[in-house]
This record gives structure tokens, sequence and C-alpha cells, in this order.
């Protein structure tokens, strides 16, 4: 018995310390994550640093592509949540629809801005955003071994490219902001605001790093060089001399865009893939060569954006994939394939145009959904393509598809360049069946804007026919494969020297510029030209491009700016046409406000928010 | 040894144990005061054969020679006695000042109920009514029987539920069910299953630790309550076998009223502001139906009858000398719901060896295994269609898209559930344990135990969608030919999930009674080990191949073939434990412990925290003093402790890259991609423990001869250092959110439980049990800083209950007659109408209130057993109540006759205002302006579950072979009744979803 006792715990004490035996306690606890990189083993070699950049240059182009579909909205589509605002959604030149639903929503009414607007705070994010994926770059270098010294430079150059573009865009939309100079992942709760002046030098001093370390071009299609950083350089010069008044800014916006225009001097003869006379070629049956071609038509041409086939003009493009490269890797395609427009499905008839329909003996419903629609020729009614999908979210403005090209204007390749028409009643049983729909005949407060875009439908060459990805209600919408988008064209640089002249007081230098480009599509030259003269300007040449807000808010410095207040009082959606939105006192911000969100969360130290916000 | 353990139970499998002739005993019970005791009941052991004791005291009983008579009754201490030669017994039995059980099963070892100062809820499920009602899982027993335990409700079969002990302590608790459910241990040892790998047959009891003393023995995986199971085990005796049969029938308790189909029509109308009889807007298929009057019931279309089918078997026994006992049992549950295509198969395997090798040295075995099923697709619930839609094709076959081509696209919502989508959801899970203990022959009372247990859990989710699934509106023909244009873009993918866990405790125990002390400490050394493994495979793209015929299985054939889950997570934990327990004359009770535990999920100087805990009980009724009459037992107690929640994943202290191609982020130039890597989520190495302080107090009295038991307890809490993911500025980083070790949560609550032993008689009982439980709790700080700010984006108000409904109050429909509101607002008549609650005429964010809290007011449930001979009836009902704050929820589906935007969407049956008929509740049917938040109270009482049993005579059960037989039938949600809620199952809360099940089951419980 007592043996067996001795056996048995000799057993249990053997069995104890066998499972027992294991590690101490802190190696056991210790995490190992196997299938995990993190920062630490991320930044091994200059590939990876560039590969960061990368993530870097995908924000950066999608902020700059237009989005017409709300589910555009997104990286995933080649657009940003901050892209529509920023070319100028609710502005002069763009906004959404105004149905009665939306009325109180919409970003176009900018007179109920307010701090909680969400559109603002992505705009303010996605900026942030952008500058922190290049400061996770220049922090990541610290961490790669025997960096050469010429990958470094061009690494370090291209994400202060970022950093100073993010910190311009949010000078001008924001004023002073606060100024975060490293990537940093501890909580931080007291950001205090610079001032405009000293955000737009923060984006200056980044700018100048990133013209000393770029080549002279882009060394890549897609990639930045000298001349998109002087580019920006100019327009940050031009903001801080508006801000501060300093003339020493203008004539240094006037010598960065000496620096751009003198290497990418603009297309003034027809180039690229439509111009060469004699090519037998086709795409889709439609002949390569286009005889109605102009120097600005062939900007717009699938393969003519890059450097490569003869465009000085192109400063730096995002590069759209083509289907083959897309369908393994992914990727973006350009969204901006399908024509802008709001979404009309919110729209409906005027209490007149009902009681007329009722006298028909016609129900009249809207004009795009009354009984009996036209389904054969607009399959999907306001839903389909015709009237851009139930997700239209965003068209021009009368100011910038009509006005800015009434007499004279009209003739101008650009116009012809932009397409755009006016939806119809597809209502068979209306007694205005196929009429375009005139604003009039709509119930208040609803504006109505057109289908437009830039360069749609022409004809069908460069589609890519055998892959549209995507069929709405019946109809394939294909994505423009391959067909890249401008970051920024020289023709901007011209204008923006254009205008750092015109605040130097160099009038004539200024008129000067405004007409080489008017020029070159063929527009009749200008006799005077005056801050809004550049503004019409640059609806014209930049129409569907141009990041419009700041350019707006850019205008003025010091708590006042005259001249948005009266391109908005004049030209937006939000006042013009709808007579419950006229009667707004103009409200008395001149920046976006800063988001409430941002002041909120910031509990250590006050961020005042820019005048004329509660 | 261990081959001399495997010996014995293999012995004793071949075992046949030996019948003796049986023969007649009598006997007398009485109390220790000599007083006869009525109404005692006397069983041989592992059988029904049994009697009563009548008004003497006396009993006459029939037993065979190897019987042990059990002798028992409330409030006395249980007697086993061995027959032996003896026909004559005379039995004194002692009040059981332990109350019901002597021991309550506490964190690695037991303690005598009287020396326990916390608060728990012990549930006997396996010999109550209980188990004779259809649940699906072991924790759905606990359902309405343990106050301060709140369990979610599915309709769905093979869901798990998500439960709380004692309200709501983490903040993110309420977007994250799992960082709030309870610990759950089986036998002794913490389980790294899911619930649904346990047969809830095989469960004897389960009991809920809810005060800070009990939990602290679990330190740092406890602060969410602990709930232990106890699984049955062989009792001495001969081999019985249990065979437990039931067939339920499953249907759904509510159905939601949608609108018909001129209603319909009528609604869509409205919309879109045409006649109430215009048809132009539907499709050609929708013409056809409306004109046929063809009408179809969506609801009913994805409905069906279920069937539940449970199957159990088990043998066990034990040696006379209880030098082991065992058990193995097998079932087999096979769960269809009421949804097609849902369906729950469940098999389990258990066995259990106990054996006591020598007076110095046990040692056990315990082995589970559960294989799960859960194939196929469950059809989505969330929307309505018009009921001219077409389910099928002319030829009799399912059609896709019920509408046409050209309206908004919507799916058959069988068509996933049917046409040619393959999905296996598949896994088994094997518990392997053991324990060994050895008691020291040279110092008394001193024993020391291990216990391990090893866990691997394999889950296989097996998908494949052919060319057949992906047919388009525009295709009217589904033949081979249009099916081959999809064959691009089938795909399908296999996932390997795997879990190894396992847990190794080292228990050292002193347990010594000197006189009047009594002293029980106890060390604890533990580890556990969870480890995480997916492997996840697709392929894309079959044209290469030409069909489909493999499915999942010819994946290595598709054209695009990838690895896109590769996942590996491993979490670690160690534990150190001191606790004593120590009794002064049995009446003063003290317990103090001390758990040191360390986890691996934490940052490196924060991986280690500490939890205390002190508890103190006094019998007062044990007092030479304490004289009232009425109280037979009175004990006071009071806690305090802190506990620990691991409410971080692995590795969630690090920062995250994406890379390369699985990044998801690629750019191009020169025509190249380049992945990109990114920082996909912000660490933060400061992250540690969040810890549960609270404060327990009550008291458990026995009034009037033990009619009656009362327990109340009363609890303060306090949650701080939670981790949850705050919003943070994002100009730091590029990050709008990290996670953050912040805030604090108070939670006070009372938990009461009274027992009634209505009526006593021989053939004649009835008890009933009424639960209280009451919870409130208050969000005190949330991101620190000089000033606590509401943080209104996520719904969290300092000093407010968490589930604040906060919004615009609503005020009804905007008349004609309302010129200032709409003029100010921009608002049409027919829209909604806000309150202005500040009176400045317009609707801006000032005029958000809080319109109620999300957490009930109170909950009450009721269960009462009445035993009238052989007939056994068991009721539930349970009752969650709203008040005029609590219990509300937002039900804008009874006000707003449109959902999501869409506009030929159905929706519940109620009016709607239109220019003719202005109504001033129902806003117009479509795009009417303002935000709507309409709340509702949610409060209901419900009948839970039935059971009614029969117990078959033994006699006959004798005649038959059998030992006991029972037969039963049960019902479950029967009825329920809210008054104030509308359109959906007031737990379901949704019209859109599916309700809850409401069954009724025929069983049969047999025993050789």
């Amino acid at each position: 018995m007592k043996k067996n006792i001795i056996i048995s715990l000799g057993f249990a004490v053997a069995l104890v310390s066998v499972v027992n035996s294991c590690s101490k306690d802190s190696e056991f606890l210790k995490e190992d994550p196997k299938t995990i990189y993190v920062k630490e083993n991320a930044f091994d070699k200059a590939s990876q640093l560039d590969a960061a950049l990368v993530r870097a240059y995908i924000k950066f182009d999608n902020m700059n592509t237009i989005a017409p579909l709300s589910f555009l909205l997104s990286e995933g589509f080649a657009g940003d949540v901050a892209s529509n605002l920023l070319h100028g959604d609710g502005s002069d030149v763009l906004g959404g629809t105004r149905g009665e639903s939306s009325a109180a929503t919409g970003f176009n009414n900018y007179w109920a801005l307010q701090s909680t607007n969400g559109e603002v705070l992505n705009v303010w994010t996605s900026l942030y955003q952008l500058a922190s994926y290049a400061n996770l770059v220049l922090d990541g270098m610290t961490l790669v071994k025997d960096l050469d010294p010429a990958q470094a430079s061009y690494i370090e150059a291209q994400a202060k490219f970022f950093i100073g573009w993010s910190y311009l865009r949010l000078a001008e939309c924001f004023g002073g902001v606060p100024i975060q100079r490293e990537f940093s992942e501890e909580l931080k709760f007291d950001y205090e605001r610079a001032t405009r002046a000293e955000t737009y030098t923060y984006a200056i001093e980044n700018l100048m790093a990133a013209v000393a370390g770029l080549p002279e071009k882009p060394a890549q299609n897609g990639r930045a060089g000298k001349g998109i950083a002087n580019h920006f350089l100019a327009e940050a010069y031009l903001g801080r001399g508006i801000e501060t008044g300093s003339t020493a800014d203008y004539t240094a916006a006037v010598n960065a865009a000496n620096a751009v225009i003198s290497t990418h001097p603009i297309m003034t003869s027809r180039f690229g893939a439509r111009a060469q006379i004699g090519d037998m070629g086709n795409s889709n049956g439609v002949p390569n060569y286009r005889p109605d071609g102009t120097p600005y038509f062939d900007l717009f041409v699938k393969g003519n954006y890059s450097g490569a086939s003869g465009n000085t003009e192109s400063l730096m493009v995002f590069e759209q994939s083509e289907y083959a490269t897309q369908s393994i890797y992914g990727g973006y395609q350009n969204a901006f394939a399908v024509t802008c427009g709001p979404a009309f499905r919110d729209l409906q008839w005027s209490e007149a145009k009902i009681a007329e329909h009722k006298a028909a003996g016609v129900d009249a419903g809207s004009p795009w959904m009354g009984p009996d629609f036209d389904q054969v020729n607009f399959p999907g009614g306001p839903l389909g393509i015709h009237l851009t999908g139930s997700w239209g979210i965003i068209g021009s403005t009368d100011y910038s598809d009509e006005d800015v090209w009434e007499g004279d204007l009209a003739v101008d390749d650009r116009n012809n360049q932009n397409v755009r028409y006016n939806p119809v009643v597809m209502t068979t049983s209306s007694p205005y069946y196929m009429q375009p729909v005139e604003k009039d005949w709509l119930a208040m407060p609803a504006a109505l804007s057109r289908v437009s875009g830039k360069y749609t439908t022409f004809d069908l060459w460069g589609w890519d026919m055998e892959h549209c990805p995507m069929m709405a209600f019946g109809v394939y919408f294909c994505f423009q494969y391959g067909r890249d988008w401008y970051i920024a064209r020289s023709a901007e640089t011209y204008l923006l020297r254009a205008e750092a002249k015109l605040r130097g007081g160099d009038t004539a230098g200024a008129l000067e510029d405004i007409n080489t480009v008017r020029a070159r599509a063929n527009a009749l030259p200008l006799e005077d030209a005056d801050i809004y003269t550049i503004l019409d300007e640059r609806a014209r040449e930049l129409a569907w491009e141009e990041m419009r807000w700041p350019t707006l808010l850019r205008m003025g410095g010091n708590g006042s700016n005259e001249v948005m207040k009266t391109q908005l009082m004049h030209h937006s959606l939000g006042t013009e046409d709808v007579p419950m939105f006229a009667e707004q006192t103009f409200p008395e911000w001149t920046l976006f406000p800063i988001p409430f969100d941002v002041i909120a969360l910031n509990t250590g130290a006050v961020i005042e928010q820019n005048p004329g916000y509660k | 040894m261990r081959k001399k353990l495997f010996l014995l139970a293999a012995a004793l499998m071949s075992v046949v144990a030996s019948f003796a002739q049986p023969r007649q005993i009598s006997g007398k019970v009485a109390d220790a005061n000599g007083e006869p005791l009525i109404g005692v009941g006397i069983v041989v052991k592992g059988t029904t054969t049994g009697t009563m004791t009548d008004v003497d005291g006396s009993f006459v009983l029939t037993v065979p020679a190897d019987a042990v008579l059990e002798i028992s009754s409330i409030g006395y201490v249980s007697q086993e006695i061995v027959v032996g030669n003896k026909t004559q017994f005379d039995i004194v039995l002692e009040e059981d000042n332990e109350l019901l059980e002597g021991t309550v099963v506490i964190g690695y070892g037991t303690v005598k109920r009287t020396n326990f100062t916390g608060s728990v809820t012990n549930v006997n499920v396996g010999e109550s009514a209980v188990a004779n009602t259809p649940k699906t899982n072991a924790l759905d027993m606990l359902r309405g029987l343990a106050p301060g335990l709140v369990m979610s409700q599915s309709g769905v079969a093979g869901a798990t539920p998500n439960l709380q002990v004692r309200g709501q302590k983490s903040i993110s608790a309420s977007a994250n069910p799992s960082v709030s459910q309870p610990l759950i241990v089986l036998d002794g040892v913490i389980f790294k299953g899911s619930i649904n790998d346990i047969d809830p047959t095989t469960i004897e009891s389960m009991s809920v630790l809810k005060d800070a003393t009990s939990l602290a023995s679990y330190g740092s995986q406890a602060a969410n309550g602990v709930i232990m199971i106890t699984s049955k085990k062989g009792m001495v005796g001969k081999p019985m076998i249990n065979f437990r049969g039931s067939v339920t029938l499953v249907g759904q308790n509510y159905t939601p009223q949608l609108r018909n189909g001129n209603e319909y029509v009528e609604l869509i109308n409205a919309r879109q502001g045409f006649a109430p009889d215009n048809t132009s807007w539907m499709s050609d298929l929708e013409k056809a139906n409306y004109a046929a009057g063809k009408e179809t019931d969506w609801i009913k279309y994805v409905s069906q009858t279920g069937v539940q089918q449970d199957y159990s078997l088990n043998v066990s026994g034990g040696t006379e000398d209880r030098k082991l006992n065992y058990l193995f049992g097998a079932s087999h549950s096979d769960n269809k719901g009421f949804i097609q295509g849902n369906r729950f198969i469940r098999t389990t395997i258990t066995s259990r060896i106990n054996a006591n090798i020598n007076k110095y040295i046990s040692a056990g075995m315990n082995f589970n295994w559960a294989n799960m099923k859960d194939d196929g697709v469950r059809p989505s619930y969330t929307r309505f269609f018009s009921p001219y839609g077409e389910p099928s094709m002319p030829d009799g076959g399912r059609r896709k898209y019920i509408i046409g081509a050209n309206q908004e696209t919507a799916l058959n919502p069988l068509w996933n559930v049917f046409e040619g989508i393959d999905a296996q959801f598949r896994g088994n899970a094997a518990t392997i344990g053991g324990n060994v203990e050895v008691k020291f022959p040279w110092v008394e009372g001193l024993s020391y135990k291990i216990t391990g247990n090893y866990t691997v859990r394999n889950f296989d989710t097996r998908r494949f969608t052919h060319e057949r699934n992906l047919i388009l509106p525009t295709d009217t023909e589904y033949t081979t030919e249009t099916y081959d244009k999809y064959l691009a873009q089938a795909s399908g993918y296999i996932t390997n999930a795997k879990q190894v866990s396992w847990v190794l405790d080292n228990i050292l125990t002193y347990t010594r009674e000197f006189s009047d002390h009594y002293v029980n400490a106890t060390l604890v050394y533990t580890r556990d080990y969870n480890r995480n493994e997916t492997v996840r495979s697709d392929g894309l793209d079959f044209s290469g191949v030409g069909n489909t015929t493999l499915g999942f299985w010819g994946l290595n054939n598709a054209n695009t073939q990838n690895i896109t889950t590769l996942d590996y997570t491993l979490h670690t934990d160690v534990g150190y434990l001191a606790r004593v327990n120590y009794s002064l004359k049995n009446k003063y009770h003290l317990n103090a412990s001390f758990r040191r535990d360390g986890s691996s999920v934490f940052g490196t100087e924060h991986k280690w925290g500490n939890f205390p805990a002190v508890g103190a009980a006094y019998t007062i009724s044990d007092e030479p003093w304490f004289k009232v009459k009425s109280i037979d037992y009175l004990k006071l107690k009071l806690s305090w402790g802190k506990n620990g929640n691991q409410s971080l994943q692995p590795y969630g202290t690090l920062s995250r890259m994406a890379m390369g191609k699985s990044g998801g982020y690629v750019g191009y130039f020169d025509g190249q991609p380049i992945f990109a890597e990114a920082m996909t989520t912000l660490g933060n190495p400061y992250l540690g423990w969040e810890t549960t302080t609270s404060w327990n107090g009550g008291w458990e009295v026995d009034l009037l001869n033990r009619v009656l038991h009362w327990e109340t307890d009363l609890y303060v809490s306090k949650t701080t250092d939670q981790i949850f993911d705050r919003t943070i500025p994002v100009m730091g980083s590029g990050f709008n959110t990290q996670s953050a070790t912040m805030g604090q949560v108070n939670n006070w609550g009372i938990e009461s439980s009274l027992r009634a032993n209505i009526i006593r008689k021989r053939d004649f009982t009835w008890d009933a049990t009424l639960n209280f439980s009451l919870n409130r709790n208050k969000l005190v700080k949330l991101y620190g800083g000089e000033k606590e700010e509401d943080d209104i984006t996520n719904g969290l108000f300092i000093g407010k209950s968490l589930g604040a409904i906060y919004g615009y109050e609503y005020a009804g429909v905007v008349q004609d007659t309302d010129v200032e509101f709409m003029q100010k607002n921009g608002r049409t008549p027919g829209d909604i109408m806000e309150k202005d609650q500040d009176g400045d005429g317009v609707i801006t964010p000032a005029d958000r209130v809080i319109l109620g809290y999300t957490p009930e007011s109170f909950r009450m449930n009721l269960n009462t057993n009445i035993h009238w001979k052989n007939w056994n009836l068991y009721l539930m009902f349970s009752g969650v109540f709203s008040d005029k704050k609590y219990g509300k929820a937002l039900n804008n589906n009874a006000v707003m006759s449109y959902t999501e935007g869409m506009m030929y969407l159905n929706t519940v049956n109620h009016p709607f205002w239109t220019p003719e008929n202005k109504d001033n509740f129902y806003p117009k049917p479509w795009n009417a302006a303002g935000t709507l938040n309409y709340v509702q109270s949610y409060g209901f009482v419900r009948l839970q579950d039935v059971n009614l049993s029969y117990s078959v005579p033994e006699k006959f059960a004798r005649k038959i072979g059998l030992s006991g037989a029972q037969i039963y039938v049960s019902g479950s949600n029967l009825f329920f009744i809210a008054p104030f809620w509308k359109y959906s199952d007031p737990e379901v809360r949704n019209f859109q979803s599916a309700q809850l099940r409401r069954t009724v089951t025929v069983g049969l419980n047999v025993r050789f």
C-alpha cells in the first residue's frame, strides 16, 4: 500500500514537472504577429518607401478626379470623398440637385453652410491624410538602411510635394491650420492653428524642396516632376501674396510660373493619336484621324495625356490602367466616362404643369417618371443612363455651361469640347414629350441643370467596348480604361501667372497670358482683364478640371473675399435661380468652416472657428 | 498508472450488474428532535422506485438487495443508506443549514454554501422541467432563471445568444457584444470552445457568478460574469441507460402585416403622385399578376414549418465502493428553422471517468466531441417586394429577378438559397481533458490538483457560386447557353479555420476544520493558450474549364487562384491566485483573494494586472440571541473586489501595414502597376486592462418554516480603463480612430429571487420562483481631459445611461396651417415636424434631445412547477418592462411609409398623409423632409416555456422492461403581450428581420 502511494506520488510529481516545464511568463506572453506587417518590418528597402509614396499618389490622384455618381466617391473608383466639393460642388461652376427633399441639406445652399457639414470635414480629413501618408514615407526613410542618396533625394522630394500641396489646399480652404511636421502615433489633443500666411509658407517650403529634388519632367507617366511642383508653388506664392499683400510674392509666383512655362509650353498645334492625316487605323470602327479636331480636342484624346505623345502642356497625370492590367492587379478607371448631372428623379412638375397635364387627361408624375414614360428610348427613366443614373449628384451651373460662352465667346474650340444636353420629357403621353425641360416647368425650389461633361460621347473611339464592367437598368456603361486624367496642364499655369501679374499691377502682361491660352482655342482675344475675366477664363479652359472652391476661397485675404461673394451671388445654383434662396442675405464667411469635430476633439487647446460660423 | 485507469474503465464497461431478489423494507424518518418527518422522499438510487413517508414518518418499500436508498427532504441534509441485509430503518435527518446544496462551485474549487460570501445563481437544469423544453444550446437553458442575466434571442437555428451579466459595462459593448460575454467554465476549467459545442442534455447544473469575490478567482477574464457549467456524472449503482428524444415543430412567432396588393398599389401611386389606380410604373410581370389578381406573400414565400429533432443516449454508473464513476453519451440534434435554407445539425459524444485510485490519489478524464453542420444560404430577410412580383418562371422554375428587367433589380429571396450556390459550414470541436488530485498524506487537508484541457476546433467554410446563379435580368431564358456566358464570373472559396487552445491549472488547496474554525486556502498557477489560424483560398473564372460541376472542390481549375486570407493569432494568459476562506463558528465568514494576471494582448509595459477581492458574510440566525420565529435562516453578506476584461484582440497594440497586392492599393506609372503599402490600423502600445471594481451586498433568508426562500443582492460597480476606438484628430497620423484606454461606466442594480414552496404534500407539490432584476448604468467619464464632453456622434452622454436614443422629438406631420414652420424650415405639408425644443422656430441641432434609453427598466421572470401524482406542469413567464425613460427603441416603421429611400418597397400596413387625407401622425409616403425619430416602449410579457409531463407509473414501466419513462409536451414562445410595441416581436424590434421561434414539442425520456 505504502509503496503504491509513493509510486503514485512520484508519478504525479513527474507529470506536474513535465506539463509545467514551459517557458518563463515573459516569454510565454510575448506577441509574435506572424502574418502581419507592422511599421517596423515594413520599411526595409527603397522599393518599400516608394510603395508608401504610391499610397500618397493614389490619394492625391483620386482627390483630383471628379466622381459623377455618388458610389464613385471612393478611392476604389478613382474618386475621393473630398473630390466633388474641391472641384466646386455648390460653387459658381457646379452644383447638385435641389429637390424638395434635399433643400436643407445639399451643399449647394452655401448660405446654410455649417461647421457640422460632413463634406467640409471630408476635405479636411483627406488633405491631412495625404500629408500624413507623405510624412510616413519620411518617417520610413529613417528605418531603411543604406539608402542611395540620389534615391533618397527623389523619394523625399516626392513626399514633400504632397505635403506642400496638402497645406496649399488647406490654407486656401480653411485659412491657417495646425501644421503637423511629422508622422505621429501619439494621442494629441492640443493642436493650435498657425496663421494663413504661415500655412502658405509651410506649403511653399515643401514645394520648394520638391522643386529642388524632382526631375525636370516626370520620371514616369503619373509621377511628379519639377513642372507640377513649380505650378503649385506659383499658386502658393499667389495665395500668400493675396493674404499678406506682399508684391514680392506675386513676383515669386510669376517666376515659378515662368519656370513651368519655359519647359511646358501649351500645345498650339494638333498632336497625338487622332491628328495624323492619312492614319488609316480605327477604333470601334471610328477612323483614328479626326479631321475636325483641334489642339484642344487632342489634349483629351486617350493616349495623348502623357509627355510621350509629344504633349508638353501636361504637367502631371493620374495614369489609369488598361483593362488587361486592371483585371489582374486592380486599380482605377476613369469614372468620368459618363456625363454628369444631378439627381433628376427629385425634380417634379410645377403645379401649373400638373394642372395642364390633368386638363389633358394625363397623370403628370415628373417629366421623367410619368405614366407611360418612354422605356424604349430611355430605359430606366430617371434611373437610367440618360439622366446619369439614380446616383447622379453633380451637374454644371448655367454660368459654366451657358453664360461664360455667350456672344463672341461662343466661337471657341473649348465650347465644342464640352458636351451638354437638356433632359427631355420622357413621358410619351405628356404634351411635352421629347421637349427639353425648361426651368419654370418644375416645382420650386427645384433648380435644373443640364447633363454635361468634358469629352464623353463624341464618338466611340477609344472606348473599351469589350469590357463594360457594369450594367445598370439594362444599359451598359463603360469606364474609360486607359484614359488618363490631368492633375494640371500648363494652360492653368498661364492663368495663374496672369493672375499674379494682374495683382502685381501688370495688367497688360496678364492680358497677354490670357490671350495666349485663348488663342490656342481659336477664341477671340480679350481687350481688358480683371480678376473676374480670369475666373471666367478658368471656367472655360478648365471646365471639370479645376478645383474651383480653392480658387474662389484663395481670392480673398484677411477676412474679406468680395470676389468669391460676387461669383457666388451671381452664378451659384444656390442663389441665382431659386427665389427661396435668393432672399437670403449673403453669409459672412470667407473660408470653409473648421469642421466641428476638429474643434470638439481638440480638448487640450482651443481651435478658433473661422468668422461667419456659429 | 494511466494504464491502470484505462483498465479499470474497460473492466467497468464489461461488468454486467447482477440482480438480486427484491424484498420489502420499512422504517421511520425523524428529525434530530425525534419529530417524525412527513413527505420525505425515499428512492432507490438510480431508479424511479421510491415512496414518501406518511404522517407518522413511516415508509414501506420493495427494493432489490443491492439497493442504495436516497433519503431527501427540503431543508434537510440528504442521506444515502446502503440497504444490505437490514429490513428495518430508523433514519434521522439533520437540518440543512446549507440550504439545498451543501457546496457552491467557485473558481478552482468548491466552498460550503454557508461560508459563501458572494452572489451566485444556481440552476439545476438536469433534473428540472427546463430540460424538457427544446433548447438549442446550453446557455438557452438559463433564460429567465438567473436574475441579472440578460440574453438575446434569435429566430435563426444554430445562432448563439449574446449574454450580459449585471448590465453593460464596456462602452464599446453595444457595437461589439463579444467584449461583454461572460466567461464560461466547464467542470472547473475555462471553456475554450463555443457554447454550441456542448450537448445541453449532459449538463447537470449551471451557476451564474456575479459578485466580485466569486469572480475574483478568474480575475482578468471575469468582469462580465462567469457561468459555471457542471456536467452530469455517473452515480453509484449499476449502469443506467438514459434515452431522451423529442420532436419540435418550429414556426415564426410573429408575422408582420404588410400591405396587400391593392394597398401596395395605392401606396406606390401615392408616393409618386399618380392616380390611385395607375399601374404604368409596373413591370410587365407585375402588370400581368395585377390583372390576374395574383399576389405573392414574400414572408410566406421564404418561410416553412421547421422541425427540430433531438435525441440523446447516455450510459452512466459507478462502483459501490465509489472508486469509479463514468458517463458515456451521444446526442444528435437536427434543427430545421422556420426560414427556408436554415438548418443546423449537431452530433456530440461525451465521456467522463473519475477514479479514486487510492486514499490519496484521484484522477479524472473527460472527452467531448461535437460535429456541427450549418450548410446552405439563408435568404435575405430584409426587403419586402411588390406583392405582384413573380417568383416563378412559366415552366415553374425559380425566377431570379422577380420584378423584371427594367425595375430595381429585386432578387428572388430564395434564389441564392436554391439556385447555384453551394455553401457549407462544417466544423468539429474536440476537447480532451484530465485531472489528477493528490492529497498529501503528511498534512491533513492539503491537496494538490492539476487540471488540463486541450481543445481543437476545425471549421471549414466552403462556398461556390455557379454560373447559373449569375444570370442577369435581361436573360429571359435560363438555358445552358445563357449560363455559359457567366462562367468567367463563377467563383468559390474554401476557408479552413483552426483553433487550438489549452488551459493548465495547478491548484494547491488546504481545507481544515479545527473546532470552531474552518479554513480553506487555495493557491493557483494557471496558463492558457489560444491559437487561431485561418487560410482562405479563392478561385475565380471557370471559363477555361467549361463547367463548374466540381463546385468548390474544383477551385484548382479556376483561371485565377488566390490565397486571400492567411491569418494567425495567438493569445496567451498567465494567472496567479491566492485565496482564503475562513469561518468562525459557522457564523462569521470571510473570503479574501488576490489574483495577478498577465496577458499577451497588451502593450509590453502593460501586460500585468492585479485583482484583489474581499468578502464577508454573517449568519445572523445562528446567533443564540436571534429568536425571530418566522425566520428560519438569515445570512447577510458584503463583498468588494476588482476584475478585469480583456477586450482587446491579439496584436491590437500594433500599427498594422497593408502591403503588396493583398493590401488593395495599386498605382500605375508608365503602364506598370506598383502596389502601395499603407498603414491600416494605428496602434497604441499603452493599452492595458479594463477593470471593474464592484461592491455587492445582500441577504439570504428562509421564512415560515422554509416555505419562502428570499435572496436579494444590491450592487454597484465601476468599470474603468476601457479600451475602445476613440475618434482622434486626423492631423497627426491620418487616422480618425485609435484604440485607447479611457472612460468609466458605473452600474448599480438590484437582483432578487423569491422562491415559495406553496404546497408540499405527498402527491401534490407546487412551487414558484419570482426573479427580479434591475440595472442602471451611467457613463461617468469618456475621453478624459479637463472637461468631459458628450460624444454625440456615438450617442454617448456624460452622466447618462449608455444606449441613449438621441435626436429630434417627433411632433407629428406638417399641415397647411403650420405656415411659419414651413417657411423657416423649408418644409411642405405632409413632411415630418420635429419638436422645436428651444423655441426659436428653426429646427437646428440644438433641438435634439435624449428621447429615451434602450436598456430595459427592469425584468421579472416567474417560473412555477406544479407536481401532482405523475403529472408535472412547468410554466415560465418572462417579462421585460419599460417606463417613461427606459425600455425604449426607435420604431420608425410604425410611422413612415417608406424605407431606405426605395420607391417600390412595400411596408407595414398603416395609413399615410395625403393631400386629401391629412393625417397628423403618419407623414406623406415619399420624401417626407425632416428627421424622424419615433420611439416606442418595447416592454413585454411572454410565455417563454411551458411543459407538461407525465411519468409512467413504475409498475407499467417495469412491465415493459424500463426503470422509468416520461412523456411530455412543451411549448415555447406561445404568446406575448407588448402593449406599446408595433409591427414586430418586441425583442427583435425590426419587421424586416426573422422574428422568433415559436415551438411545440413532444418528447420521451426513458431509463433502462
